[in-house]
């Protein structure tokens, strides 16, 4: 994996940095004007200019950018970031390579978008991303992604990215020769995921394990042998995973039948907290095998540009 | 009477205020009818006097409210940046954060984030106890402040919480008595 910030962190900071010099020139053109008109008393309005000038940098910006935004954890080899601001800041240095991870949490919590921006960020860098979705389709999930301006299609062509609608019922076919497999009664290696031919992902999404088990009702043993075989082959792949859960909106238990928060590495919680007639987000690492993490619920927040955490902000009830 | 009634508290008012130090955090508890006299008379000395800019946390007013007020104080709202929890908007206008309710501490604490960030942001400044009070049970309000206070504390801004004396819970007054700096009570 790479760590270093590439080409589009870098643009955009240097987007930021351009908007804030042409505001600057502007609040310079204005202390030009003023002189302009004052030029009968030179010192005066050298003074004046230079109040205006002080006040200028005292006021607020007009455009209020959280510093957050600009801000990119250095992460160590061996690890990877999310590249959410605010995210990273909650581990020591980051998601160890390889980790397979349960992204759990109600609906509206922000799974799909955090799992979408993680991608963005890895597919921008260069790495080669896999979304496996068994719920929205391939345009639907294109389209909103563009809703935060990251350019999908652009990463599909430059071949680093790649989204793919399954069926869950076309997994559980495959489910008779898998326990086949288990019992040594087959010989044959049965993947339990069909990835894209050619390409081998460095970091995959599956969204969702939900959707998966709906289509194992009423075979739940079935499921649980299933579970590990994933586990196992996302282990033997290599890559880094994000594996999408559906829970309460305040959960308990963080996967469908629970033992997927046991073989996962990691588990990510997201709230959705309803607090009188206002919702909140906010975010937790419960648990990330092999890497020290901070152990709180901490703000977060869906905004145009996709989400942003504050690791700082306490979050006032609601999770109990 | 009342005119030098009023004239005692904005000098006790500016006495106070004169002796604050750096990264102090002050409770003002204010009387209901002299609310918004001495509110403007507070911001005078901070933005004129003390020059300084900082961040308005509204619960009372709303920004368009204050502005208009501040307007006929010949007080320039443009070094203050707002967060109002009043008008029931989202989103950003001017120099001012709307944030949908009240209700939402998480909010208004994020909605902080830039001034925290922001070295030219001196102070920040709560308006009002009494006002989070109409949506919150006093543990909340305390809970709410003491971590306000705490990031005011890291990254060293002025604080100042105003509330009415008459309808401020004495629990939330007797706990952040102990944690302010100062307690500024203005009596008639």
């Amino acid at each position: 994996m790479k760590n270093k910030i590439k080409a589009p962190e870098k643009a955009k900071i240097s987007a930021k940095t351009k908007l804030r010099k042409k505001s600057e020139g502007k609040k310079s053109m204005k202390i030009k004007k003023k002189k302009d008109k004052s030029s009968s008393k030179p010192i005066m309005s050298s003074i004046k200019a230079d109040i205006e000038a002080q006040l200028q940098q005292q006021r607020a910006p007009m455009v209020v950018l959280s510093g957050l935004e600009l801000k990119h954890k250095k992460i160590p080899k061996g690890y990877v970031a999310t590249g959410i601001p605010g995210f990273d800041d909650l581990f020591e240095h980051g998601i160890p390579c390889g980790n397979s991870v349960l992204i759990a949490g109600g609906a509206g919590s922000g799974k799909t978008i955090f799992c979408l921006q993680t991608l963005a960020h890895h597919a921008a860098k260069g790495d080669k991303c896999f979304y496996m979705s068994f719920e929205e389709n391939e345009e639907k999930l294109k389209a909103h992604m563009k809703e935060f301006g990251w350019d999908a299609d652009k990463l599909i062509k430059k071949g680093k990215l790649k989204i793919q609608r399954a069926n869950p019922f076309d997994i559980t076919r495959n489910v008779d020769a898998l326990l086949a497999k288990e019992k040594g009664e087959l010989l044959i290696d049965v993947d339990p995921l069909l990835l894209p031919a050619k390409f081998k992902p460095d970091f995959v999404v599956l969204d969702s394990l939900t959707a998966i088990a709906s289509a194992f009702t009423g075979k739940e043993d079935s499921y649980r042998i299933y579970i590990e075989q994933l586990f196992r082959f996302f282990e033997k792949l290599g890559c880094t995973t994000f594996l999408i859960t559906e829970t309460e909106q305040v959960p308990k238990i963080f996967s469908q039948s629970g033992v997927e928060e046991f073989l996962a590495d990691g588990v990510i919680v997201l709230y959705n907290i309803k607090r009188g007639d206002v919702r909140e987000n906010a975010v937790e690492v419960l648990k990330m095998r092999g890497e020290k993490h901070q152990k709180k619920i901490v703000a977060m927040q869906i905004t145009d540009n996709g989400i942003i955490v504050y690791p700082e902000q306490e979050v006032f009830g609601g999770v109990e | 009477m009342a005119e030098s009634s009023n004239k005692k508290m904005k000098k006790k008012l500016e006495k106070a205020i004169k002796g604050v130090k750096k990264g102090d955090i002050v409770l003002t508890l204010f009387p209901k009818e002299n609310y918004e006299e001495l509110n403007m008379h507070f911001l005078k000395l901070l933005l004129d006097d003390k020059k300084m800019s900082g961040a308005y946390i509204t619960v009372n007013r709303p920004y368009e409210n204050i502005v208009e007020i501040m307007k006929q104080n010949d007080l320039d709202h443009k070094k203050l940046f707002f967060t109002d929890c009043v008008t029931q908007e989202t989103g950003k206008k001017g120099n001012c954060n709307f944030i949908k309710s009240a209700q939402s501490l998480t909010n208004i604490g994020i909605s902080l984030e830039p001034s925290y960030q922001n070295e030219g942001h001196a102070f920040i400044f709560l308006d009002s106890l009494d006002g989070l009070s109409l949506y919150h049970k006093p543990e909340m309000i305390i809970k709410f402040t003491r971590s306000l206070i705490n990031r005011m504390r890291q990254h060293n801004k002025f604080g100042f919480m105003i509330s009415l004396h008459e309808d401020t819970d004495k629990r939330i007054v007797d706990e952040l008595s102990i944690i302010c700096d100062k307690v500024i009570k203005l009596v008639k």
